[in-house]
C-alpha cells in the first residue's frame, strides 16, 4: 500500500515561499538574493530566513561575493534541492489527483 | 470580525501554480531573444555585397543547352564562419552580461556551442558540395533534392537550426514557431532568377529583422506588464 501524499510532504519545502526559492534556483540555475526578494514580495529579512532554513538542510548553497564595488549575494540549489523539488511537486500532483478522485 | 474563509496560499493547487508562476517569470527574465535575430539579420544584410561580388565561376563544361559553370562566393566562405563564431561569442557575452545585471543565471551556452557547431559543419559540407559537384549530378541540372541539401547547408539554415535550440534553452514557444518558419523560407523559398541570390538574402534578413523587432516588443509588453 503506498502511503497518502500528504504523508510524503516535507516541511522544509512544502511552504509557499520555500518552494518559490528552490523553483526560482531551479529555472534561474543561479539567483541573486535581490531577484528573489522582488519576486517573492518580501523583506530582505524574511527571505534571509527561509534561505537559512533551507541551507541548514542542504537545499542551497549561499554563495557571497562582489560584483564591481557592490556586495551581492548568489543562490545555487544543490543536488538534493534539485530532488526535493521534484518530489514536492510529484506529490502536490499526486495530491490534486486524489483530491479530484475523491471529489462527489 | 469575519469568520468568512480565506483562500489557503500554501494549498496543493495554489503552490503549483505559484510554482509555475514563477517559472515563467524567470524565464522573462532570461529571454533575451531579439538580440541575435537582430545580430543575424545585420549579419545577412552585410554578407549581400560579399557573395554577390565575390562571385566565382570553374569547371565549366559545353552541354547541349550551351555551357554550365559551377559558381560559388569565396567571399561567403571567409565570411560567414567567422562572422558566425563572432557573433556566437557576442550573443554569449550579451545574455551572460543581462542575466547578471537581472540577478538570475543563464543558459545560453548550449545554443552557443550548438551554434558554433552547425556553422563549422556546415560551412565543411558546402565546401565538400562545390569541390565535389559530381556528386550533385553535374553538369546535368541539379535535381530538388540537391537544391534542399545546398540550402540546408547554408550559414542562413545554420542560424535558422541553431534558433531551434536557443528556444528549448528559453523554453521559447513563440521562437520555436519562428524558427520553423524561417527554416521554411530559407529551405523551400523560391526566388526567380535573375536575382535569386539577392532575393534570397534580403527575404532571410527581412524575416529575421521583423522576429527581432516582434520579440522586442513582446518583451517590452511582458516587463510593463510583470507585476
Amino acid at each position: 500500500m503506498t502511503a497518502h501524499p500528504v504523508n510524503c510532504l516535507d516541511d522544509v519545502v512544502h511552504q509557499r515561499v520555500r518552494l518559490g526559492i528552490l523553483t526560482i534556483a531551479h529555472e534561474a540555475r543561479r539567483v541573486e538574493f535581490g531577484f528573489l526578494r522582488t519576486a517573492l514580495e518580501l523583506t530582505a529579512g524574511n527571505l534571509g530566513q527561509h534561505l537559512s532554513v533551507l541551507e541548514n538542510a542542504g537545499l542551497v548553497h549561499i554563495e557571497k561575493g562582489y560584483e564591481g564595488k557592490r556586495p551581492r549575494t548568489w543562490v545555487n540549489l544543490t543536488p538534493a534541492g534539485e530532488q526535493a523539488l521534484r518530489e514536492e511537486i510529484a506529490h502536490l500532483k499526486r495530491l490534486i489527483q486524489q483530491v479530484e478522485q475523491t471529489a462527489p | 470580525m469575519t469568520d468568512a474563509s480565506v483562500p489557503p496560499q500554501d494549498g496543493p493547487q495554489e503552490l503549483l501554480s505559484a510554482s509555475r508562476r514563477l517559472t515563467r517569470r524567470v524565464r522573462q527574465a532570461q529571454r533575451g531573444t531579439w538580440f541575435p535575430l537582430l545580430l543575424f539579420a545585420a549579419l545577412t544584410l552585410v554578407s549581400i555585397p560579399i557573395t554577390l561580388n565575390s562571385r566565382h565561376a570553374f569547371d565549366c563544361r559545353v552541354v547541349r543547352a550551351g555551357r554550365v559553370c559551377v559558381a560559388f562566393s569565396p567571399g561567403g566562405y571567409v565570411f560567414w564562419p567567422l562572422a558566425l563564431v563572432l557573433a556566437y561569442a557576442a550573443i554569449a557575452a550579451f545574455y551572460v552580461h543581462r542575466a547578471r545585471r537581472r540577478g538570475v543565471g543563464t543558459r545560453v551556452r548550449l545554443y552557443v556551442i550548438t551554434g558554433i557547431i552547425i556553422a563549422v559543419v556546415g560551412t565543411g559540407v558546402s565546401l565538400w558540395l562545390v569541390t565535389h559537384p559530381a556528386v550533385s549530378g553535374y553538369p546535368g541540372p541539379p535535381s530538388a533534392a540537391t537544391l534542399f541539401l545546398y540550402r540546408l547547408v547554408s550559414p542562413e539554415a545554420a542560424i535558422g537550426l541553431a534558433l531551434l535550440m536557443l528556444a528549448w534553452v528559453e523554453r521559447n514557444r513563440a521562437l520555436l514557431v519562428f524558427g520553423l518558419v524561417y527554416l521554411v523560407v530559407v529551405a523551400f523559398g523560391r526566388f526567380p532568377p535573375p536575382n535569386a541570390a539577392l532575393t534570397f538574402l534580403a527575404v532571410s534578413a527581412a524575416v529575421l529583422l521583423l522576429g527581432s523587432i516582434g520579440f522586442a516588443l513582446a518583451e517590452l509588453r511582458a516587463r510593463r506588464t510583470a507585476p
